[in-house]
């Protein structure tokens, strides 16, 4: 082995990646070639030193960059969820095209309603009973669907169900498929969109306590927020919620901090 | 004859390989809307990213930002992410961007003994003369003055990974331009801290 080669192979041995007959002969030079042997010691060393150098770098940043990233964090959520949130409107629009079942569907009764409007002019009694018969018909075909959808593989579907939700009424097969998406849906969305679709029936007690379940193990921010806002309304929480948030072991300090205070100022 | 020791410098890099199948899981979850994962990823590695951009600008306070910017990138750019390849070699690469940018902005050079934490070395014992610890002080300079790349793949090389494939995926040249590199930077290494040396001795 010549000087040269020595050299580049010392890096390698350095960084542990010399096969054995490498190594043997990389030695056989080392201690034959006196330059060699002493440039190779003087670098081992700078290595080692190197090493030992680092020790007192390698440590634990302080708990305030994880603080700040988690805030960050949630603020971007946000932000994602404003832009990308489907409104009722898009969901409808992509309903329209993507199902031509429901399209004939609906057509159909637009159609009926469109005639029953025209009747209304004679008989304004009938036509409200013909109506509520009518929503009675979609309520009842949206309920299926909705129940049907949410157990839907993609994400996006699921969304479109609980959209669908809302022309369902209270029913409590709905009400009750909405509750299992806004615990367990693997998707933030969903559960933000099911929480929604549950605060007009907050006020009802099992949908309001289930809600209040949801603290315990939910970890988004966002949607704690969003079950916060539902159950709370405008009167802010009840005496034992409070007390039950502050057992949540998930909850957001900031929001914590903000039911507390709210509940004071009531 | 040399003995050539090859002990791990602080444990952060080469017993855990990179290729962890849950963090992959985690990021095409973020990619598919669920950004908060990237929560847990923040919790998996963000001591191992400021650990990185500490030893290549030396400043605490720095640092910080720079992890949280490499982060929020990481967010950012989240469909630049490519499923078929590891996270953390694409996370240490905006890592890598964010401290180059940061060069840029602020060309104060040398950083000397910025922020230098109090007790030196874990092993008071081994440097318990002043004239060794100056010598710690010397090299932590010569590394903060190499160039930017040379004292990345020194970094890497010494502290965060333990194989030239990691090193050379992570900075997308081949295991022979690692090797190149690092050999060149060692050497400049040594020149800087002997020119350190015999600065301080005059
Ligand atoms: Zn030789």
């Amino acid at each position: 082995m010549n000087c040269e080669k020595a050299d580049k192979l010392l890096m390698d041995s350095l960084m542990g990646a010399l096969g054995a007959e490498e190594r043997r002969d990389l030695d056989e030079h080392l201690a034959s070639c006196e330059r060699c042997g002493e440039e190779a010691a003087e670098m081992e060393t700078l290595w080692h030193e190197l090493g030992r150098l680092d020790d007192s770098r390698s440590e634990v940043p302080s708990d305030r960059l994880t603080r700040r990233f988690r805030l960050a964090l949630a603020d971007f959520e946000t932000n994602l969820h404003e832009t990308s949130r489907p409104r009722f409107s898009e969901w409808w629009a992509g309903l329209w095209t993507a199902r031509p079942a429901w399209q004939a569907a609906f057509s159909a009764a637009v159609l009926v309603m469109g005639v029953l409007l025209g009747a209304g002019l004679n008989s304004r009694q009938s036509l409200n009973e013909e109506l509520d018969e009518l929503r009675a018909e979609i309520e009842t075909m949206s309920r299926a669907v909705t129940v049907s959808l949410l157990k839907h593989q993609s994400a996006s579907e699921r969304l479109r169900a609980v959209s669908w939700s809302r022309m369902s009424g209270g029913d409590d097969k709905v009400l009750a498929a909405l509750l299992d998406s806004a615990r367990s849906d693997p998707n933030v969305n969903v559960r933000l969109a099911a929480v929604d679709a549950l605060a007009g029936y907050a006020d009802q007690g099992s949908v309001r306590a289930s809600l209040m379940d949801n603290l315990e193990l939910e970890k988004s921010p966002l949607v704690q927020l969003a079950v916060l806002e539902a159950v709370a309304g405008d009167e802010g929480l009840r005496n034992g919620e409070l007390q039950r948030l502050k057992e949540a072991s998930e909850v957001d300090q900031t929001l914590l901090d903000y039911y507390a205070a709210q509940a004071e100022s009531l | 004859m040399p003995v050539i020791t090859t002990e791990d410098g602080n444990g952060s890099g080469g017993e855990q390989r990179v290729n962890q199948p849950e963090d992959l899981e985690l990021m095409i979850a973020v990619q598919q809307g669920e950004v908060g994962k990237m929560g847990t990823l923040f919790e998996r590695h963000h001591a191992r990213i400021y650990n990185f951009c500490h030893r290549m600008t030396g400043s605490q306070a720095a640092s910080e930002d720079l992890v949280q910017e490499a982060f929020m990138r990481a967010l950012k750019y989240r469909q630049t992410f490519r499923g078929d390849a590891d996270f953390l070699p694409w996370l240490y690469r905006l890592a890598r961007n964010v401290c180059n940018d940061y060069f840029e902005k602020n060309q104060r050079f040398p950083i000397t003994g910025e922020d230098l934490p109090e007790g030196v070395s874990p092993d008071p014992s081994a440097l318990d003369n002043a004239q060794q610890k100056e010598q710690v002080c010397l090299l932590r300079e010569a590394l903060l003055r190499l160039p930017v790349e040379r004292r990345e793949v020194l970094i890497l090389s010494r502290f965060e990974y333990r194989h030239y494939d990691e090193i050379a995926q992570l900075l997308g040249c081949s295991v022979g331009a690692v090797k190149v590199r690092v050999h060149r930077a060692m050497n400049q290494l040594r020149e800087t801290y002997r020119e350190l040396l015999k600065e301080s001795e005059s």
